[in-house]
């Protein structure tokens, strides 16, 4: 029951998200028709190119051709090179996800023992350090870091490529040199936040009776940190990992902006400078079913985390 | 009821009739939706207060004993049944009648701390009554009036006025909170107090103070009172009658010296076989005959609630409810086949 | 005791002995090794370190306790009970908490040990089981691995080992259907199963020490009846010692050896269970006794009470810490703390300076009244 009400919720949400952001593209200045013709471009065939575009029929009657050819999987064509805009997208979407993924992946990995391992001793030594980083690395816009990163890895000490992209499929280590600065730089933010959070419940955690159970049973630490308090208080890490996504993909616009990287981001960032709309438009259906499908994946990882939710779920 | 013992003590083991009974609660129900399913937790309760008795419900905890208090309350209000009091019904009352009442009926919660508003100052915690319902005398409030009797009901709880009252519930341990929590309850003089496990939350040798301190109160100013609580011993102690209930019926209601020495339930044999004895003379039964635990109100056993805990349970046991009947004057009980008859 | 761990210990089975362990394999089951003391406590305290003073939770308490015996704590909430547990064990943190004094288990001086070598007395050689069930198991992890993790790691027990030796102990502590409870979590039992699945997890090592902290408290009386009945039973079929700590000074008779009462901080008086039901000579353990509401009693019997309230144990003064609620205090009372001795009787200590005539029977006359029955 739940599930289905959630759903509709959503589809209500993807709809309103669509309908504002179509609005929005098509009120930006500029025409797509000048864009395509050039400055020297006539009336006539201004009028011409808008009429074979649809872009002199209502905004509303436009959006919902579009909408009605969303739902047959038709997401129009790229008004400048005329590419099907899916097409594009599925060109540009692996380069974001491998991006989003990688920096996820670093951000854990990362922020997992150091919010646990500063938990474990709270005031400590260890704790004050990865306190301090974490406070350092939130108050610096990652755009900053962005280019600071560039000009120390890859400009100065010239470990990392500046920029530059090899598919994984073709070359799978020197696209993980490219990706690695990118993805890490992308990571910074998250894993202050992660560590912060994951440090907070975890002290939380190991207040409860049962890791003093868990101690009086002659268990090493590693064991009950991992086996015992780990899954419950990854609550707001999963939570805040949610929440988060918008801002992440956000993030990761700008970052493959900077290291010209030829994902979703920078072919946004193209689309809006020629008025492409229908590619961003595109982009925006992507972005929306991924922040559906992240939710639905938190959902699951609640279950997973708390059998009881789980068994409450099962009888209601 | 059908009582024929003589009335001459009527604070002993005799049943109050419904006519000098402060309290009647006739089938009183209790449920609460859970789900789309619905949990029973008070079935159709029967049982009358007398006019400065005890009665003591007892039971484990989840057997609807604070539902029964509260429902009496109207707090929420039941689901069915009948809740008499001052010959009015209570669940047929409105709010606004039901305000008039509530100054002559009083309720003191388990967790003495948590049921005092913590901003608040302990003289306005025991004189916020008044301020809702004026004197029981119906004499007009003055500042200097109410400060008085809060004064004078703080040091009949046996606290010092001077030093209490400007100050705020967390300063006070639990058993300080309780005697806070008695006289507000009491503070307009109420006609029957429900104590809620009064005092289960709180230490050994706090314990038998409150207990005094009740008794005390009852006798000073003429109290009916229904003492709830899941500690036979205590209830024993404070109650002329007791009322044992399981999972949401009374099976079995007599006096409290009756009930302890003729038992007749099977259930309330093995609570009190269950009693922990300080008395190394009396070894811990090592079978008290119960097993399991107490099963789901939402999906009661069919025919006696009890028979799957039962040791004596027979066929019919599960075929048909046995109904609460008195089976020697004053003492009633709800199975078909009860001990010693 | 499960077959596989009576087989493992009797034949010095390699798998299942720990280095721990092997110091106790020549002599076979490590069970039936002492007559003698098992445990040694000798002078412990615990404070904790306030803002401005420490807070004496345990104030030097000694005691000793022999193999397969039961010794009860008896005390009101903050009297130190939990703390004098867990300093037993050594589980409480470094920081803000000072230690002193010896504990000594079968020989070992638990205070002497590396944390590694603790670790391995923990679980193992003594083990603990908490108040409320619904806490003291982790609610993300399977009543099956909670159950046997201790086992798996101290006696290296392979996973076909510890789930039969998971069954077998939840056969022993009377869960049904035991193999289809492994995979089950502690929300879906009772609270009285849940206890139960925690008295088989402490059990899982065959412990010669379990440290029981009021295990009943959170629940009914009828399962409590139940619950200490199986702890007993297991005690026996086990040969292990038992602490039992409670506050409810009903539940130690006929189940425990000896009892100590704790107040304060301090143990005010201990002897053999019999003779501190039958003559108490604290006049608060006295106090205790009277102002319990019992099953026989008439109705509204006004019950002899200590008045006043248990102090507050960060501002104890230098005398008895019962004298300001004491009718049988004297002047010397309030300067001087009396020292925890024994009267005519060696096995019956008491601290107290003026105390209660010795045969003044408790148990069989419950109205015998100390102090003010009014408060
Ligand atoms: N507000 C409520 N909503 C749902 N169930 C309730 C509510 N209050 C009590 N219950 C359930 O009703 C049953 C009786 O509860 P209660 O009257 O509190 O028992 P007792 O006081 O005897 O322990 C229990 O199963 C309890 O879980
Ligand atoms: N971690 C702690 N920090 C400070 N004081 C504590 C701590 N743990 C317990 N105490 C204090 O120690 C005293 C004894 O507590 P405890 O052993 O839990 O009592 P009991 O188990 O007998 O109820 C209490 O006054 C309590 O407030
Ligand atoms: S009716 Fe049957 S099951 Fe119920 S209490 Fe009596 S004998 Fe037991
Ligand atoms: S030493 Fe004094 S104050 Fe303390 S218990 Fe004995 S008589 Fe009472
Ligand atoms: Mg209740
Ligand atoms: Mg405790």
């Amino acid at each position: 029951m739940k599930i289905i009400q959630r759903l509709a919720a959503l589809l209500v949400v993807l709809l309103l998200v669509s309908f504002l952001s179509y609005l929005l593209t098509n009120l930006l200045p500029g025409n797509p028709a000048i864009d395509i013709l050039g400055p020297s471009a006539t009336k006539a065939g201004i009028a011409a190119v808008e009429h074979q575009l649809h872009l002199n029929r209502p905004l509303l009657v436009r959006y919902l051709d579009w909408l009605g050819a969303v739902l047959h999987g038709n997401l129009g064509r790229s008004y400048h090179t005329n590419q099907p805009v899916s097409q594009a997208l599925a060109q540009r979407l692996p380069v974001t996800v491998e991006l989003l993924f990688l920096s996820q992946v670093i951000s854990l990995v990362i922020a997992i023992p150091l919010g646990v391992l500063s938990a474990l001793r709270p005031g400590r030594k260890l704790d004050q350090m990865v306190g301090a980083g974490s406070l350092a690395f939130l108050s610096v816009p990652p755009y900053t870091l962005a280019v600071l990163f560039v000009l120390v890895f890859a400009v100065k000490l010239k470990v990392f490529p500046a920029t530059g992209y090899v598919p994984f499929t073709q070359s799978p280590l020197p696209n993980l040199r490219d990706m690695v600065l990118p993805a890490i730089t992308l990571a910074l933010g998250t894993t202050a936040v992660y560590v912060r959070v994951l440090r907070a419940e975890m002290i939380a955690t190991l207040q409860e009776n049962f890791i003093v159970m868990a101690r009086a049973k002659g268990l090493p630490t590693w064991y009950i940190l991992i086996r015992h308090a780990l899954r419950p208080s990854s609550f707001a890490l999963v939570t805040v990992a949610g929440l988060n996504v918008g801002t992440l993909i956000g993030g990761a616009f700008l970052i493959e902006s900077v290291f010209s990287l030829p994902g979703i981001g920078l072919l946004t960032l193209q689309s809006v400078y020629s008025h492409d709309f229908l590619v961003v438009q595109g982009v925006v259906v992507v972005v929306a079913a991924a922040y559906v499908l992240v939710n639905f994946l938190v959902d699951a990882l609640y279950l997973v985390i708390d059998p009881r939710t789980r068994h409450a779920a099962a009888s209601s | 009821m059908i009582d024929s013992v003589p009335e001459s003590d009527t604070v002993s083991s005799g049943e109050p009739s419904p006519n000098d009974a402060v309290l009647c609660v006739e089938d009183l129900v209790v449920e609460f939706p859970v789900g789309r399913r619905k949990l029973h937790a008070v079935s159709g309760v029967t049982f009358q207060v007398g006019e400065g008795e005890t009665l003591g419900i007892v039971g484990e905890s989840g057997c609807g004993k604070s539902s029964t208090g509260r429902a009496i309350m109207q707090l929420p209000r039941p689901t069915s049944g009948k809740v008499i009091f001052e010959g009015r019904d209570l669940v047929a009352i409105g709010q606004k009648d039901l305000r008039d009442v509530r100054p002559r009926l009083q309720m003191i919660f388990q967790d003495p701390i948590s049921s005092l508003n913590p901003r608040q100052r302990v003289s306005d915690i025991v004189g916020g009554p008044i301020d809702n319902h004026g004197l029981p005398s119906g004499v007009s409030v003055t500042k200097a009036s109410r400060d008085d009797r809060v004064a004078t009901f703080l040091e009949t709880v046996g606290l010092d006025p001077a030093s209490t009252m400007s100050r705020r519930p967390h300063e006070f341990s639990g058993g300080q909170c309780q005697r806070i929590n008695i006289a507000r309850a009491l503070i307009l003089e109420p006609r029957l107090v429900i104590c809620d496990e009064p005092v289960s939350a709180l230490d050994v040798s706090i314990q038998a103070q409150i207990i005094n301190l009740l008794e005390d109160m009852k006798n000073r100013y003429g109290l009916s009172l229904l003492f709830i609580s899941h500690d036979l011993a205590v209830v024993k102690n404070v109650s002329d009658r007791v009322a044992v209930m399981y999972l949401g019926k009374l099976v079995e209601v007599a006096g409290a010296d009756e009930i302890y020495s003729r038992p007749m339930h099977p259930y309330t044999v093995a609570l009190l076989a269950a009693v922990p004895e300080p008395d190394p003379d009396r070894p811990p039964s090592p079978e008290i005959g119960l097993r399991g635990d107490l099963p789901s109100p939402i999906d009661p056993p069919s025919g006696c609630r009890f028979r799957t805990r039962c040791p004596y349970v027979q066929d019919l046991c599960s075929e048909q409810e046995p109904p609460l009947v008195q089976v020697t004057p004053g003492h009633r009980v709800a199975c078909h086949f009860p001990m010693g008859k | 005791m499960s077959i596989f761990s009576r087989y493992a210990m009797d034949h010095g089975d390699n798998r299942a002995l720990d280095s721990a362990q092997s110091v106790w394999s020549e002599q076979g089951d490590r069970h039936h090794l002492g007559t003698g003391p098992l445990l040694v406590v000798e002078g412990l305290h615990t404070g904790f370190e306030l803002q401005s003073r420490t807070l004496k939770a345990v104030d030097g308490v000694s005691f000793s306790l022999d193999y397969g015996k039961t010794l009860a704590v008896v005390g009101e909430s903050g009297s130190g009970k939990t703390v004098l547990c867990r300093s037993i064990m050594g589980l409480l943190p470094r920081s803000g908490v000072r230690t002193s004094g010896r504990v000594v288990l079968a020989g070992k001086d638990l205070n002497q040990l590396s944390p590694k070598e603790l670790h391995k007395e923990w679980g193992r050689n003594v083990s603990m089981i908490l108040q409320d069930p619904m806490t003291s198991l982790n609610p993300t992890v399977k009543i099956g691995r909670q159950i046997a993790e201790s086992a798996r790691w101290h006696l290296q027990l392979d996973r076909h080992q510890a789930r039969r030796r998971s069954i077998d102990l939840l056969e022993s502590v009377g869960i049904p259907s035991p193999e289809a409870a492994l995979g089950r979590y502690p929300h879906q039992l009772s609270g009285g199963l849940r206890q139960r699945v925690a008295i088989a997890s402490a059990l899982a090592c065959d412990p010669l020490l379990v440290l029981a902290d009021e295990p009943t408290t959170a629940l009914d009386v009828t399962i409590q009846a139940q619950i200490l009945n199986l702890l007993d039973a297991e005690q026996a079929k086990r040969r292990m010692a038992m602490i039992l700590i409670t506050h409810d000074l009903g539940i130690v008779a006929g189940r425990a050896d000896e009892t100590m009462v704790m107040y304060a901080g301090r143990v005010v008086e201990k002897a053999p269970t019999r003779k501190l039901f039958f003559s108490p000579r604290m006049p608060y353990t006295r106090g205790l006794f009277d102002s319990l509401p019992r099953i026989h009693n008439p109705s509204h019997t006004l019950l002899p009470v200590i008045p006043g309230r248990p102090p507050d144990l960060a501002s104890l003064g230098e005398g008895c810490s019962f004298e300001p609620r004491c009718s049988s205090a004297q002047p010397r009372c309030r300067t001087e703390a009396p020292p925890l001795v024994s009267g005519e009787d060696p096995e019956h200590l008491f601290a107290c300076w003026y105390p209660v005539a010795a045969g003044t029977s408790a148990a069989t006359s419950p109205m015998g009244a100390v102090g003010p029955v009014s408060s």
